[in-house]
């Protein structure tokens, strides 16, 4: 348009406008509202990807999901996203979704009715429990459980079949978190919330590449950063990330030294007289427990640790062997990089978060390295004090609200552990079922789940929400093992997927807004959403395929609720485990109003900091008060450096690292489905460093093979893409089920919490 | 939420002054304006800042046609023809972040010291013959969080979802009206960041760049219309 024109145009608009004015009684026009400017129907979910747990609110247009956008009320993201966030309505529209049941006859999956596989499902169950015992029957369900979900499952299989096969991926993923916390603190999950980032003035981000895998937190932390450039941001890391380059310092480690640098950093408070004396007397005990602990890599490993008393001095010798010096010579990172690290965590004035997710808990010393930085944590009084404090960072949705809080583990219950005779009567009253029938020993972790499949001890395995024939280490062992003859295996999935191909049952799932549900972030968020679209075809919530599959098993008194309303029975019955300060739960209708409620909520307070007196309703007085421990104390572990289960050698001399992509959800099942994400990064490769791939005559883009003492695979070198690991190490990302890396990890775990590392294990690199 | 009052100034600011310059020098002066060097931003691990040498690949940016569209246009620096259905296509439903169509310039980077170069400000940048479009958010700087690249044009799987219907070109509440605001205003309430300049998809582009009050006439129409309740007392 020329400008003229549009001068003309705008005067000829204006005469129209004024011509209304002059004359009010005349109708110029019926005002001709275009449909399109409508709107769309915006509707409140979490975010069902990354443990972040940002509010979404998804735009609705003629009954589907067409459009999301960043929920600005929630607290967590203020209306920002990641890009798996805006495209997440996306997963739901996949052209190959299960519409169907799908049973296998003959070797080959057949499609038939839903209500005739519950059927064998419920059959075929009771069948295995009368042939072999109801230990031989079991679930593996997942932190991307909802909360009614795994709270199902759990009276299901604990209350009414009586057995404690009930484990969960988030075995896999914050396993050593929670023994972390259970082992210093007595109670599970953080003390702080996301809220600590607008107050803190040092991230110390620990084996944590959290500009991919904690997007949107990790941009509350450079927003801070922006309007208060003293603000520092210090990466500890084995590979040189996005987060890395966005850093004001890096320090790049030798896998398994994070364990002597923390040690190194209260060597070094205590030498400088950085701890807070008056906090340590009043509030902390000091502990070592059992070394030389082993990685689990048999079968029927068990470990039990044990408690020892220590004095501030004997733990302070025990620390002598951990000089910036020594800890240099055996981590690569620079004593006066230590000193300086330790100096921030020591300076009073300074608020400090430590952040951390995998690094930390897929580690064969996962427990003692989240009590290592607790240690760091509790001498100085840095903790449960808005911007001071500990953080760890949850992968999985929900892996807090349904693994965690509900205790979809063998050895919990939805309040405390199955051993302890108080937690089975309160579950049995809830749950009206004699105390009796819930076992007090715990049976099978993850690993060893899949073990007892393998040696046939379980016969009966149903999979929900999770897909362990790509995530399980060591996978041949495992994927083998379902496979066996007198295996049944059943999956409620979605779409096809590695672990569908090994089902026997395939019951289709309704995912996510298809269905009622509440998921628990990694901040002790609860967030609640409502049912927004139809599922596909004859699709069933995990929920309710379990509650028909009960109920045919003739525990039809055990599971009364009306479809209709039957997440705020099961909400509001889970409450009842959850009552009193110290974990209350919000009633359902304050979580359908809310972008997420904060928990323990105490007279409809929201708990921002536990274990102070000023945030926390169930600490006395007027600081700190660590309640979870019957000493009333935090405990400082001592925790030496061991070393890995598997190290290079001449053989293998490689360190392998596996992980995710920004782009990819876990094991891209559903990611891969939305175009955008799947052409970002349309396959896995091989992270190399450019030194490395010089001397192997790699070229980036080349095809690589990699080995291990399990497996082998060939796949793309990437030289200088997003990450570039330390010289001698590869990474690779798990989510590409055509390039399995899985079979090349180990299945050495943490032996207190037994959960897997997947970021150690020795590899052999080749040209192809 | 707290938001940071002095940045947001600060963008109100930047963006005013665009405005202004696009008023007071008119689109021929404004293409005069290159993007500003990288360097001039706070490189944390100055080794790593990689060299801007790219290798373009498809993906889409050279679709542009990037011949000279106005005539009287002294010099040899095209006006953008990006047009609305370039402007879709490049969002999997109105209102999601567009995918980068070229490669990135820096991997490892997150973007706060490469992207933020061209589409902080805009301005022709002769290396991909074009005008960068300005980003609405610049307090953001993981690009990468939201903005990804086609690395190729594959599908893993096919999909059946379907998008939202496209806002509404003809918009106004009555005739001659100014026109309702058909997107959400989260973090795209810098107008003039996607509404003015000479990177501007055409059919969005404002008749009228120097009235800098946009919301003064253009209201938000996000959400559905419901009828006006008085509340009981
Ligand atoms: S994937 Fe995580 S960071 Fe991204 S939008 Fe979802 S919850 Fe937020």
């Amino acid at each position: 348009m020329k400008r003229r024109d549009m001068l003309k145009q705008i005067a000829t608009l204006a005469a129209v406008g004024a011509a209304q004015e002059l004359m009010p009684g005349v109708v110029f026009a019926a005002p001709t509202v275009d449909p399109r400017l409508q709107g769309l129907d915006w509707q409140k979910a979490p975010c069902r990807f990354c443990g972040t747990g940002c509010g979404l609110l998804i735009g609705l247009e003629k009954g589907r999901a067409v459009a999301v956008k960043g929920d600005p009320t929630s607290p967590v993201n203020k209306g920002l996203c990641c890009v798996k966030g805006y495209h997440s309505v996306m997963a739901l529209y996949g052209a190959d979704r299960f519409k169907t049941a799908w049973v296998r006859k003959d070797g080959k999956l057949t499609p038939v009715p839903v209500q005739q596989a519950l059927d064998l499902v419920a059959s075929k169950m009771k069948e295995t429990i009368a042939a072999t015992g109801k230990d031989s029957v079991a679930i593996y369900g997942s932190g991307q459980w909802t909360i009614p979900d795994g709270y199902v499952a759990s009276k299901f299989f604990k209350g009414c079949i009586g057995t404690n096969n009930v484990e969960a991926n988030a075995r896999l993923c914050m396993a050593s978190a929670v023994t972390g916390m259970m082992t210093t603190f007595g109670l599970d999950e953080p003390m702080g919330c996301y809220e600590d980032i607008d107050h803190a003035d040092v991230f110390v981000l620990w084996g944590n590449n959290m500009a991919e895998m904690h997007p949107v937190l990790f941009s509350r932390v450079l927003e801070r950063r922006l309007a208060r450039p003293e603000i520092k941001i210090i990466d500890l890391t084995t590979r040189w990330t996005r987060t890395s380059m966005a850093s004001d310092k890096v320090m790049v480690f030798q896998p398994q030294t994070d364990l002597a640098i923390l040690n190194a950093i209260c060597y070094e408070i205590l030498r400088n007289g950085w701890a807070d004396q008056r906090f340590l007397e009043q509030h902390v005990s000091f502990k070592a427990g059992k070394t030389n602990i082993g990685y689990g890599t048999e079968d029927k490993f068990a470990f039990t640790d044990e408690a020892k008393p220590l004095t501030l001095q004997e733990y302070r010798k025990k620390l002598e062997d951990y000089t910036p010096e020594k800890v240099e010579a055996l981590s690569g990172v620079p004593a006066k990089d230590i000193r300086y690290l330790a100096s921030l965590y020591g300076d009073p004035k300074k608020k400090l978060v430590s952040f951390w997710c995998m690094g930390f808990n897929q580690h064969t010393r996962g427990t003692w390295v989240n009590n290592l930085v607790y240690n760091a944590h509790l001498l100085t009084g840095k903790i449960s004090m808005p911007g001071n404090g500990p953080f760890s960072l949850t992968g999985q949705p929900s892996a807090c609200g349904t693994v965690r809080e509900v205790g979809t583990l063998t050895h919990r219950l939805p309040h405390g552990d199955v051993t302890d005779p108080h937690a089975r009567e309160l579950a049995a009253k809830i749950w009206r079922v004699p105390v009796e029938r819930i076992p007090s020993k715990p049976t099978y972790h993850t690993v060893e789940m899949f073990r007892a499949l393998d040696r046939g001890e379980i016969r009966f395995l149903w999979i929900q929400v999770t897909n362990p024939m790509v995530t399980m280490p060591k996978l041949k062992r495992y994927r083998d093992a379902t496979k066996k003859e007198g295996r049944f295996i059943v999956v409620s999935e979605v779409y096809p997927t590695p672990t569908s191909d090994i089902a026997d049952v395939i019951l289709p799932s309704a995912m996510w807004i298809e269905r009622e549900g509440m998921f628990g972030s990694g901040e002790r968020r609860t967030q609640h959403w409502n049912k927004l679209v139809q599922p596909p075809g004859e699709a069933m919530s995990d929920t309710w395929q379990l509650i028909e599959v009960a109920r045919r098993m003739g525990f039809t008194k055990e599971f009364p609720y009306k479809e209709e309303t039957h997440i705020r029975d099961i909400w509001e019955e889970y409450r009842q485990f959850q009552h009193g300060p110290q974990h209350e739960m919000a009633p359902y209708d304050e979580l359908r109003a809310k972008p997420g409620v904060l928990w323990p909520f105490v007279n409809g307070k929201e708990t921002k900091w536990r274990y102070h007196g000023k945030y926390d309703a169930a600490a006395k007085g007027t600081g700190h008060h660590f309640y979870g421990k019957p000493d009333q104390h935090a405990w400082i572990w001592f925790r030496p450096y061991e070393a890995p289960a598997e190290s290079p050698d001449a053989q293998y001399p490689f360190w392998l690292n596996t992980g995710r992509v920004v782009e990819h959800w876990h094991t891209g099942s559903l990611t891969r489905r939305i175009p955008v994400l799947h052409q970002a990064v349309p396959r896995s490769y091989a992270e190399l460093h450019p030194a490395d791939a010089k001397r192997l005559n790699v070229r980036n883009g080349d095809r690589v093979r990699l080995t291990s003492r399990r497996g082998s695979l060939v796949l793309t070198a990437q030289i200088d893409g997003r990450g570039r690991p330390a010289e001698g190490q590869v990474f690779v990302p798990f989510f590409d089920e055509s390039i399995l890396i899985n079979e090349l990890t180990l299945d050495a775990f943490c032996p207190i919490s037994r959960q897997p590392d997947y970021k150690k294990c020795a590899v052999k690199v080749e040209k192809a | 939420m707290q938001p940071d009052k002095s940045r947001h100034i600060q963008i109100v600011l930047a963006t005013l002054l665009m405005g202004a310059t696009v008023y007071v020098l008119g689109n021929n002066l404004m293409a005069d304006r290159e993007p500003p060097a990288m360097a001039t931003t706070t490189a944390r691990e100055p080794q790593l800042v990689p060299e801007p040498k790219v290798v373009l690949k498809d993906a889409g940016m050279f679709e542009e046609p990037v011949a000279a569209e106005t005539a009287g246009q002294a010099d040899d620096k095209p006006v953008s023809k990006r047009d609305l259905a370039q402007f879709y296509s490049r969002r999997a439903y109105p209102g999601a972040p567009p995918i980068i169509p070229h490669e990135l310039l820096d991997k490892r980077g997150i973007g706060g010291n490469t992207c933020t170069g061209c589409h902080a400000q805009g301005g022709y940048v002769p290396l991909f013959k074009a005008y960068a479009p300005v980003t609405p958010h610049p307090q953001w700087s993981n690009c990468v969080q939201c903005h990804v690249p086609a690395a190729e044009k594959t599908r893993f799987r096919e999909t059946e979802f379907v998008p939202a219907t496209r806002p509404s070109l003809v918009k106004a509440a009555l005739p001659g009206g100014p026109p309702a605001v058909p997107h959400s205003l989260d973090y795209r309430g810098a107008c003039q960041a996607c509404h003015a300049g000479p990177a501007a998809v055409k059919e969005i582009r404002t008749p009228h760049p120097e009235r800098q009050n946009c919301r003064q006439c253009h209201v938000s129409h996000d959400r559905p219309d419901t009828a006006f309740e008085r509340q009981q007392p």
